[in-house]
């Protein structure tokens, strides 16, 4: 008989507890100290002004009252990671999609066509921000110089606000190699025997496609919505290269490219002021949550699990 | 068994790559050599390789003339690489800045020393400064900096194109360069530019990031009140001098002007730059021009610069100038801010400053330097140097919000000549912004 | 782990209106009919794929072209002659006439290397760890800290940036020389855990059989014994894949470099890149070279662990 100890926990537990929490001590250590901790004190910081140099000095609501109300640039940020959410996100999904389609066409050489679509995803974001750049040139860069020999008209691209995000949109969608992969194994997951069964019913492609195919993937589609989502919101490197070209600010042309942590990250490490940009920090914190429940609570109406009843 | 020979290949591959990353760290410590001198580090916003490079050359020859300090200079420093420095308690000793609008914001804030305690200290003598170069030094009646070298702006224009065109002499007044610039300016069949008279907003980083400060002194506007304590950008004639901007860009086509200015900043100093090709004919910019020209453009380009050019019904404008300069701080958090002050000093003296006012053709900001017999004879380098010694020479607003002053003024400048909305009401946004950070800083939130 | 299916070419690429279930498909009943259709799929897939890795060919292409050369219309596509010289002029740019160790490209990938080796480690001891405690432990409250786990996954990096810094600064690691100091930030919470790596071992663990574990316990082995002689043996496939995403994330990493880095001797490879873009000057020749020269080691580790890269991206998504 085991002698019950007066936590309630016999000495085999005991001892259990303590070998669990010694493997993952690691993580809890960093958990307290780099999660825990700076969440708690970001949070005090957004009511201070604190530049880093001299300590904290509580000002209450001032920054979060200044966001709302007086700062036209974020304003700009905001409605400009707006337009990336909105547009780009699901230009992503479509591309990913679409070139997991692609990937799962059943021909030879297949792996050597699967590290042309996916690579770009791997390759580090400054070449890649510079490439397109480069690629992108209003006047002698590749695309344009294209789209003028088949008479196309050739927009200004970086250095136009109208062409700027878009052009953004575009390497986005070439470097969604990761989101192939999962729509990928999502895909070759759908049973054959639905396809068959809708083409007795009379089903062609594109129905098959829409009855059989999204409705079987769609936990893939919800996880790759979310994620990408999540990390549209918070886009900032190949914002950072890009808007960067030789002139003033960061963001231009105009603003354009004035993302959520592009301001940030300005006004963090160039205005040095902390306070400020911990509470856009928090609010970005929360606009996320915000999404992210409603895309999971929303998800119930169009997220098929196997398993579930219809 | 198959344990021990794991735990045996583990054990050692483990060793190895220990072994590795040691020998790799310690071969990237930087040694130090016994007895060492006292080391400091110096930045220079200067990027380029010539006058990077110089920079490099002349602040390190302070090695040469003691041996109890060592300098590393660096080339291409940025501001927020110094801020991030000196808020992470990390930062270099001296920073030499291009651009005049930050002095005063880190003055206020204290990511510059004050330097009055080290020229009491040391005896120097502030007055060997010239009353311009003081201006942009100082904040709140104290000095915060010790300027390397002085800019100052005037009209450079391409004298082929002015030929081409049949303009013999370049514009006096506001009006005329607009008139001067639509006749340089022509487009071809499809509307595509070839030749642009003047790019008004084009290398504005050269100076503060924007030109609009220069132009509404051209015209007579004040961006600050006497008191320092209410922001003026809005005034009748800083309207006046965006408008004027604004319509030539609006005659030209902002999108074409962009289209055809897309490469230039990245193309300034190099043969490809748009004066020296042809392709511009006028710009408002400084001195250092002269070095870049004789550095990049084609022998025997010919060009010439004018005094900066007045409304016509303000005659009593005419003359005026802006001085703009590198600023020169000691941070805060310097481990050694004695010795950096020692290397200041030493810049500050006639040998380096009038080395380096020559090897980038800037304003030297000592008198001794501007009567020295060393400075270059270039006629065109002279007639800015004495330009730079003019009467109505003003600077930027020196208040505590000056580096968010020069951002909003750039931002917003953008925004008005694409057309996004009016001058007024552009100006009046700047102001508004502005006046309230200041006060914000003045009530000390 | 799934079965692979591929839908039917016939049925998939054909809009056909009826098809009756037992009826032979058009292709088998017309061979060349097939052969057409494969090439059909061939430029279909290729094609699309072409278009994809254009982008990298001309990085290479605009590599090996003059800086006068390389804007010019129309583009020759094999250049008649390539200037190798941009390669060794990246490399030494900035400081010319360096030897091969010293010039700066030298540097950046040492450090880089060096980075990512040192954030490999960690990540691979402090994760693997963590993730025995859910796997194989069984310990009251398990559970509840694992939930805290996956809650970190979810947290954005901005809000807890600022105070990491300032933490930092306060142990002197911002901006400092020297390996250690330096590049702490960088390195240290390596060896603290990530959720996303916690969370792919921790599946993996979960998929070793028991039995194993047992053996061991027989042996006199406890859990640390079970932890070095069964469990990580038997995982290195998952070890490899959070060896090669975590090396990837810092080779190509940007933020954490650019925050906490200030002295140039101790610049990443991707900071060093942005040297090529001075405020006034603009070497687009030599930027596509070193882009290539950055690009090169992804690109080859691609080549060789596809799978691996694949398996990495797989491993974590479905589950979650």
């Amino acid at each position: 008989m085991q002698t019950i100890r007066p936590l309630g926990l016999t000495r085999s537990e005991r001892h259990n507890i303590l070998v669990g929490l010694a493997f993952c001590a690691p993580f809890l250590l960093g958990f307290l100290g780099f999660t825990l901790y700076p969440m708690a004190a970001s949070f005090y910081y957004s009511f201070t002004h604190f530049d880093g140099l001299n300590p904290p000095r509580w000002i209450g609501l001032n920054n979060y009252n200044f966001l709302f109300t007086q700062d036209d640039e974020f304003k700009q940020a905001l409605s400009n990671t707006a337009y990336m959410v909105v547009a780009g996100v699901p230009a992503q999904l479509l591309a990913a999609f679409v070139t997991a389609l692609l990937l799962n066409v059943k021909i030879r050489g297949m792996a050597i066509y699967r590290s042309f679509y996916l690579l770009p995803a791997f390759l580090p974001i400054v070449p890649v921000a510079y490439l397109w750049q480069f690629m992108f040139n209003s006047e002698n860069g590749i695309v344009n110089l294209a789209l003028g020999a088949v008479g196309l008209p050739q927009p200004g691209w970086f250095i136009d606000p109208n062409w700027s995000k878009p052009g953004l949109v575009l390497l986005f969608m070439w470097t969604i190699g990761t989101t192939t992969i999962i729509y990928l194994a999502a895909l070759q997951d759908v049973p054959e025997h639905l396809y068959e069964a809708a083409e007795l019913d009379g089903a062609g492609a594109l129905r098959r496609m829409w009855h059989v195919t999204v409705p079987m993937i769609s936990p893939a589609t919800l996880f790759n919505l979310i994620t990408i989502m999540i990390a549209t919101f918070q886009l900032f490197g190949i914002a950072f290269v890009v808007s960067n070209s030789g002139s003033y600010d960061v963001g231009e042309p105009q603003g354009s490219l004035n993302f959520y942590l592009l301001y940030l990250w300005k006004t963090a490490f160039s205005y040095l002021r902390f306070g400020y940009a911990s509470a856009m920090a928090w609010i970005l914190f929360l606009i996320i949550m915000f999404f992210t429940l409603i895309l999971l609570y929303g998800s119930r109406r169009w997220v098929y699990y196997e398993g579930e009843a219809r | 068994m198959l344990r021990s020979s794991i735990r045996g290949r583990l054990g050692r591959l483990t060793v190895l790559f220990a072994a590795a990353f040691t020998v790799l760290s310690v071969a990237a410590t930087p040694r130090h050599a016994p007895q060492a001198p006292v080391q400091i580090t110096v930045g220079g916003c200067w990027g380029d390789p010539i006058q990077g490079g110089a920079f490099i050359r002349i602040a390190e020859s302070f090695n040469k003339v003691q041996s109890a300090i060592h300098v590393t200079a660096k080339r291409g420093v940025g501001v927020t690489q110094v801020l991030a420095g000196v808020s992470a308690g990390n930062p270099i000793d001296v920073y030499y800045d291009c651009s005049t609008s930050d002095l005063p914001q880190w003055a206020a804030n204290g990511y510059a020393q004050n330097l009055d305690p080290y020229i009491k200290a040391s005896g120097f003598n502030i007055n060997t400064i010239i009353p311009s170069a003081r201006a942009f030094s100082t904040y709140n009646g104290h000095t915060y900096s010790l300027p390397l070298l002085e800019d100052t702006f005037m009209l450079i224009y391409n004298k082929k194109l002015f030929d081409a065109a049949g303009i013999k002499s370049p514009p006096k007044t506001t009006e005329e360069m607009i008139a001067d610039a639509k006749k340089l300016t022509k487009k071809d069949a499809n509307g595509h530019l070839t030749q642009l008279g003047w790019a008004p907003t084009l290398y504005g980083s050269d100076y503060i990031g924007t030109w609009l400060s220069v132009y509404m002194t051209m015209f007579g506007g004040k961006l600050v009140d006497p008191s320092g304590k209410k922001i003026t950008a809005n005034c009748k004639e800083c309207v006046q001098a965006l408008q004027w901007e604004t319509d030539f860009i609006k005659w030209v086509g902002p999108t074409e002007m962009d289209r055809f200015t897309s490469n230039a900043n990245n193309q300034e100093y190099s043969p490809a730059n748009l004066l020296f090709t042809d392709k511009l004919a006028m710009v408002i910019n400084g001195e250092y021009w002269t070095g870049m020209i004789n550095a990049y453009a084609r022998k025997g380009f010919q060009w010439g610069n004018a005094p900066l050019p007045y409304p016509s019904n303000r005659p009593d404008l005419a003359g005026t100038g802006v001085a703009g300069g590198n600023p020169g701080t000691l941070m805060k958090g310097s481990k050694h801010p004695q010795e950096a002050f020692k290397f200041m000093e030493y810049m500050e003296s006639v040998g380096p400053t009038v080395a380096f006012a020559n090897a980038i053709h800037n304003v030297p900001q000592l008198y001794a330097a501007l009567k020295s017999p060393q400075l270059d004879p270039n006629p065109h380098y002279r007639a800015f140097v004495q330009y730079a010694q003019g009467p109505k020479v003003t600077s930027f607003p020196v208040i505590p919000v000056s580096a968010n002053f020069a951002d909003d003024l750039t931002r917003y400048e953008s925004l008005v000549v694409h057309g996004k909305m009016s001058p007024q009401d552009g100006l009046n946004k700047v102001t508004s912004d502005i006046q309230q950070k200041l006060d914000a800083f003045q009530s000390g939130i | 782990m799934a079965t692979t299916h591929h839908p039917e070419e016939a049925p998939t690429l054909q809009a056909r209106g009826t098809a009756r279930a037992y009826a032979v498909p058009a292709a088998r009943r017309h061979p060349w009919r097939q052969v057409l259709q494969t090439i059909g799929k061939h430029l279909l897939v290729g094609g699309v794929g072409l278009i994809f890795v254009f982008p990298v060919i001309w990085m290479f292409l605009a590599s090996t072209r003059t800086d006068a050369e390389i804007f010019q219309w129309p583009p020759e596509i094999i250049p008649h002659h390539w200037t190798w010289s941009n390669y060794s002029d990246a490399f030494s740019f900035g400081n010319p006439g360096c030897t091969l160790l010293t010039c700066n490209f030298a540097r950046y990938t040492r450090n880089t290397v060096i980075i990512a080796g040192f954030n490999v480690i960690g990540t691979l001891i402090s994760c693997s760890l963590s993730a025995y405690a859910f796997a194989r432990v069984n310990w009251r409250g398990r559970g509840f800290v694992f939930l805290i786990v996956l809650s970190t996954m979810l947290l954005p990096y901005p809000v807890t940036l600022i105070p990491v810094y300032i933490i930092f600064k306060n142990l002197n690691m911002i901006g400092t020389s020297g390996i250690l100091f330096g590049y702490g930030p960088l390195i240290v919470p390596a060896f603290f855990g990530n959720a996303f790596f916690i969370f792919l071992l921790r599946q993996f663990f979960m998929t070793i059989p028991r039995e194993l574990d047992e053996a061991a316990l027989i042996d006199g082995a406890g859990h640390l014994g079970i932890f070095t002689r069964v469990i990580l043996p038997l995982s290195r496939p998952a070890l490899a894949v959070v060896a090669l995403l975590t090396f990837l994330n810092n080779w190509t990493d940007l933020f954490g470099p650019m925050i906490y880095l200030n002295d140039t001797s101790l610049y990443t490879l991707s900071l060093g890149l942005q040297e090529f873009r001075g405020a006034h000057t603009f070497h687009w020749s030599l930027l596509m070279a070193a882009s290539v020269l950055f690009i090169l080691p992804i690109v080859i580790l691609f080549v060789i662990a596809q799978r691996t890269f694949i398996q990495g991206i797989t491993m974590t998504g479905l589950k979650g």
